[in-house]
């Protein structure tokens, strides 16, 4: 018959076990994709590596006829940024080339090469003008780096109102947010590295 | 470029790039390995290799 103490300490321990399995549970929980969403990633896990191919999520989820958003993009982006082990091109390539847009990563681009070159950080008007979107594009694709964490609000910079995340401004400067899309007249797209 | 004038060299190739110093937009069109299309008309390119 167990005493009251081991009893409790008994109970401790499991509490303790229950905690750790709480704690861990989540972060693979926010990792788990729907049926769609697993469908894209494994498109994207085979199509990687072939011709070169470092296809992002949003070419993949075209091709696989996919309904996109930018919260559906986001979640798979976010798996592929915490799951580098899923594919070398992830590893030698970087999350980033590919879970953004062409749209984003040029928006990104115009935050940047502005702060690198020291001039005042461009208004929403301006980075619409200079990527060729909408303004609500460029404020959607604003948002999106914000959630990726490669922008972060600052009102005192004028501008748009964000500020680089300093990694981003170091991060190989003319090799960084590029993109290079083929298209083939079957209707085959990707992109090269 | 190497898939262009290689394992592509059949096809007909739209590649959608930009200017890695700023943020201008540059479309290549390619048929059977040979330029046939500049975006803008400024755009340089280089073929090498090998």
């Amino acid at each position: 018959m167990l005493s009251v103490r081991c009893k409790y300490s008994l109970m401790l321990a499991a509490s303790g076990l229950l905690l750790f399995a709480r704690t861990a549970g989540p972060a693979v929980n926010q990792g788990q994709l729907n049926g769609q969403e697993q469908k894209v990633i494994d498109y994207l896990v085979n199509d990687w590596g072939q011709d070169f191919s470092v296809t992002s999520v949003d070419i993949a989820m075209t091709a696989l006829r996919v309904e996109q958003s930018d919260e559906t993009r986001f979640r798979m982006g976010s798996y592929i940024k915490a799951h580098p082990e899923l594919h070398e091109v992830i590893r030698r390539w970087g999350w980033v080339t590919l879970v953004l847009t062409a749209d984003e990563k040029l928006i990104a681009r115009a935050l940047i090469n502005a702060e690198r070159e020291g001039k005042p950080e461009p208004t929403i008007a301006e980075i619409a003008k200079a990527v060729g979107v909408s303004e609500s594009q460029a404020k959607r694709g604003l948002v999106m780096l914000e959630r990726y964490e490669i922008l972060k609000p600052d009102a005192k910079t004028g501008g748009a109102g964000y500020t680089v995340v300093p990694h981003y401004i170091k991060w190989e400067p003319r090799l960084d947010f590029v993109f290079h899309k083929v298209s083939l007249d079957n209707g085959r797209q990707f992109n090269t590295n | 470029m190497l898939l262009v004038s290689g394992k592509l060299t059949n096809e007909k190739v739209t590649i959608d790039d930009s200017s890695p110093e700023s943020t201008a937009r540059i479309r290549l069109i390619f048929d059977k390995g040979k330029v046939i299309s500049e975006e803008p008309a400024s755009t340089v390119f280089f073929l090498g290799g090998g």
